[in-house]
């Protein structure tokens, strides 16, 4: 009787730690890379899509060493729950750990998702550059993911090999093709992931009105993707936005404080002037001519005309309009 | 300080009037024109900018840029001449480390009939020691 409560608890507790280590988020792969690759396979976070061709040896979050068939293994347990962007990348023999190769046959990196809880199988069949044909397995979203990587980088090389007309066609034809992806999918980070491979300028006023759709689409999203891709249109940081406002609040005090300035300079000046003076001064601004002041005012015409250029002396005036400017 | 400095430099196309030290292969019908330069910078934070003229009848331009920090991070964006970005990356190395590190990262690009006009490698160095090679064929 001890000996089968013994046996059924051994196999709970096994059952609970097998259940546990099933748990345990990784990734997989088998990579068959010649000779002149290095064994060691690095993992590196990525903040943000702006950083995707962005290599710095802080972003490497883990390393590990191909075995002779090119199978190798990192763990994801200690990842967020949150989907982040991850890098596997491999370096030629003696670069830095910290190199990246972009285009050409030495293409040394795959981006990925991930969070602690995914469990991702790779394969890459031998090609070039070496992560070329990789395929994920048990991973809907790397799939999607990754078609758009394969896409946007088959197309880009058949429409370098084309002539300027045709590669323009191409172009566009991928841009529009990877928005449509990226309005139809329902997988938040893969869909910012096709705009950003699209390549569709945040500073441009072209495609504004998509972009406000987007983000209007993924309003709910607010990791730190979504935010740089926000931060990079004018109008949505809302650090530049507070920093307009405060400008526009300085430029009008000073505008307000200015104007308050001219109009007490002003009114000392008019103060400045003899009761005559100012008398005369108000018949210039209604553009009463010199003899209607004469009149008016019961005074000679010399009268009026040495009113006059103690007027424009006093208030450092020169003509009649800037009197009526005044 | 602002210490870059253009330790090599070979430009192409005997039409430019440029360095003699120019590696050139004529291979004819087709011209074929190879160049390159390496700028090195020390504790640098100044931006520099490279152009590349490509000639009209250019029917093929492959560039390769490859940079190795030592120090601090650098920036380098490729612009073509209608001012679309055609490449960007950046490389750098740990902040206050104050250990022995390299950061390299290498962009290449291969276009048949490129836009023809100044090409554009905007360098934005930020604190950083090391070098930057520039590589760029034509095939006329």
């Amino acid at each position: 009787m001890i000996r089968y409560w013994i046996v059924t608890l051994y196999l709970l507790i096994s059952q609970a730690v097998l259940s546990q280590e099933s748990d345990i988020g990784f990734i997989s792969g088998q990579l068959e890379v010649d000779t002149t690759w290095d064994r060691s396979v690095y993992l590196s976070h990525i903040p943000t899509f702006e950083d995707q061709y962005a290599m710095s040896s802080e972003m490497i979050v883990s390393e590990t060493i191909m075995d002779s068939l090119g199978n190798f293994t990192f763990d994801l347990s200690f990842l967020p729950t949150s989907i982040q962007l991850f890098r596997i990348h491999i370096t030629k023999k003696g670069d830095s750990r910290a190199s990246l190769i972009i285009g050409g046959n030495d293409e040394n990196h795959l981006l990925f998702l991930a969070n602690r809880e995914s469990q991702i199988k790779l394969h890459c069949a031998p090609a070039t550059p070496p992560f070329d044909s990789a395929v994920f397995f048990n991973s809907t979203l790397n799939n999607s993911f990754n078609q758009i990587t394969r896409t946007a980088n088959r197309t880009r090389q058949k429409a370098s090999n084309s002539s300027a007309a045709k590669r323009r066609f191409i172009e566009n034809k991928l841009r529009e093709d990877l928005l449509l992806f990226a309005d139809t999918v329902t997988l938040p980070l893969v869909s910012l992931y096709a705009v950003y491979v699209s390549g569709i300028d945040a500073n441009t006023s072209e495609y504004q009105a998509w972009r406000s759709s987007f983000l209007g689409k993924w309003e709910k999203e607010n990791n730190a993707y979504f935010k740089a891709f926000r931060n990079r249109i004018p109008g949505n940081d809302k650090t530049n936005y507070l920093l307009w406002s405060m400008g526009a609040f300085v430029l009008l005090s000073i505008g307000f404080l200015l104007g308050k300035f001219a109009s007490s300079r002003k009114k000392k000046a008019i103060n400045s002037l003899s009761v005559q003076e100012r008398r005369v001064f108000e018949l210039l601004k209604k553009g009463v001519s010199n003899q209607e002041i004469s009149e008016e005012c019961n005074i000679g015409i010399s009268t009026v005309k040495s009113h006059v250029s103690n007027i424009y002396s006093k208030l450092n005036i020169k003509s009649r309009k800037d009197v009526m400017d005044f | 300080m602002l210490s870059m400095l253009i330790v090599g430099f070979m430009t192409y196309g005997q039409g430019q009037g440029q360095n003699a030290s120019q590696q050139q292969q004529q291979q004819d019908p087709e011209s074929f024109f190879t160049s390159g330069r390496e700028i090195s910078f020390a504790d640098d934070s100044k931006g520099e900018e490279i152009t590349i003229e490509i000639e009209k009848d250019t029917r093929i331009f492959e560039l390769k840029i490859y940079t190795i920090i030592e120090k601090g991070r650098v920036s380098v964006d490729i612009y073509d001449p209608e001012n679309n970005r055609q490449g960007k990356f950046s490389v750098g190395t740990q902040l206050n480390s104050g250990k022995n590190e390299r950061a390299s990262g290498e962009f290449s690009k291969h276009l048949r009939e490129p836009i023809a006009g100044k090409w554009r490698i905007k360098i934005s160095p930020s604190g950083a020691s090391g070098r930057i090679n520039i590589e760029t064929s034509f095939v006329q």
